[in-house]
């Protein structure tokens, strides 16, 4: 990049579209980083060839104590590292259980799911994959079937459909009865335990 | 879930299922039985009369109906119908039409000699059924004697084990 006199534009900048300040700023900043990383992956990619890397002289030199020496303080610079590394990690690990939900949430609500599910996945491919026979032989057919005519009284829309004339008055014949027993019943036994001050006795 | 049982009985009446049965049910039941039996006497009363015109068309008199005879046979009649009736299935045709059924205090049908006794006696003094509109358990004096009782029983067939 060329520079002309002090305080005017660089020539690149001048061939690129007016961009705002900032960009300017982060596009440089990038460039740097870029550059960096390309010189420090060039160095890693010859360094480790070096066989004087091996040595025990660069790694142990005799003329250092033993916790000066380089193996010693790359060894410890590792057991740092390590422990911070599991550390960063169980921090990041809680940060996440923390956020995930909440975040997850919040994305979840502004998404129409249902439909996502309805134009992105096959529905039938999955439903193929279940074992339908498994699911329905634990479910308790007869207990459902018996609830469900419990429910809907067929006992009720059989005497309807196919009741006559007869049965309705029988039935309303015994209902009358019961009716009637449990009147008399109560008339009587309230006649006489009124005077004992006991409470009639209720037959069922 | 909450399950619930699946009956033939009208949802309104199956509380009363199995509890002793009134007076008044009692009494038209046991009137419909003396109708039955009434009748099944007149129609062996028309058949004979009827066959005795067959037979001898030209000397017929009609057959003896002294008020003690009609009243014998129906006694007879009517010990005969109920015996069988309450010890085969615990009901005469009055109870089914009411929907009650004889039962022993251990829940079972009679025994042959407990519905022959029953019978005998609901014959013989009839208004031992009125007791049970005072008992505070619903039991006739028959019931008291024989220890048995009558219950609301509106299914088809009768339950309960067989006392026989």
């Amino acid at each position: 990049m060329t520079v002309t006199q002090s305080g005017e534009t660089p020539r690149m900048l001048e061939a690129l579209p007016a961009l705002p300040d900032a960009d300017v700023v982060v596009d440089v900043a990038l460039g740097i980083v870029g550059g960096s990383i390309g010189v420090g992956l060039a160095v890693l990619r010859r360094v480790p060839g070096r066989r004087v890397l091996r040595s025990r002289a660069v790694w142990r030199p005799a003329f250092l104590p033993t916790g000066l020496q380089p193996a010693t303080l790359v060894t410890e610079l590792a057991r740092r590292g390590a422990w911070q590394r599991a550390r960063t990690a169980e921090q990041v690990g809680a940060l996440l259980d923390q956020w995930t939900p909440a975040m997850v949430e919040l994305v979840v609500s502004r998404l129409d799911l249902t439909n996502l599910v309805i134009r992105h996945v096959d529905i039938d491919s999955v439903v193929a994959t279940v074992d339908l026979d498994a699911a329905v032989n634990r479910v308790d057919l007869v207990a459902v079937i018996e609830q469900v005519l419990a429910d809907i009284d067929l006992p009720a829309i059989i005497r309807d459909s196919s009741g006559s004339i007869a049965s309705e008055t029988v039935r309303g014949a015994r209902m009358t009865g019961i009716t009637v027993d449990d009147a008399i019943s109560q008339a009587i036994q309230r006649r006489l335990f009124r005077r004992r001050g006991a409470p009639p006795v209720v037959s069922e | 879930m909450a399950k619930e049982e699946l009956s033939v009985v009208p949802s309104e009446a199956r509380s009363y299922q199995g509890t002793p049965a009134g007076v008044a049910t009692r009494l038209v039941a046991s009137v419909i039985d003396a109708l039955v039996v009434g009748g099944w006497l007149l129609a062996m009363y028309w058949g004979y009369v009827a066959l005795r015109l067959v037979l001898s068309p030209g000397g017929f008199q009609p057959p003896d109906r002294s008020l003690l005879l009609v009243g014998a046979a129906f006694f007879w009649a009517e010990v005969v119908y109920l015996t069988f009736a309450w010890w085969l299935g615990g009901r005469s045709l009055g109870d089914r039409v009411m929907g009650l059924q004889v039962v022993s205090t251990r829940g079972g049908r009679l025994r042959f000699l407990q519905a022959a006794a029953r019978a005998f006696l609901c014959a013989v003094f009839p208004i031992g059924l009125l007791w049970c509109a005072i008992d505070p358990k619903r039991r006739s004096l028959q019931d008291i004697v024989l220890r048995t009782s009558v219950v609301y029983n509106w299914l088809p067939r009768a339950t309960g084990p067989s006392g026989h």
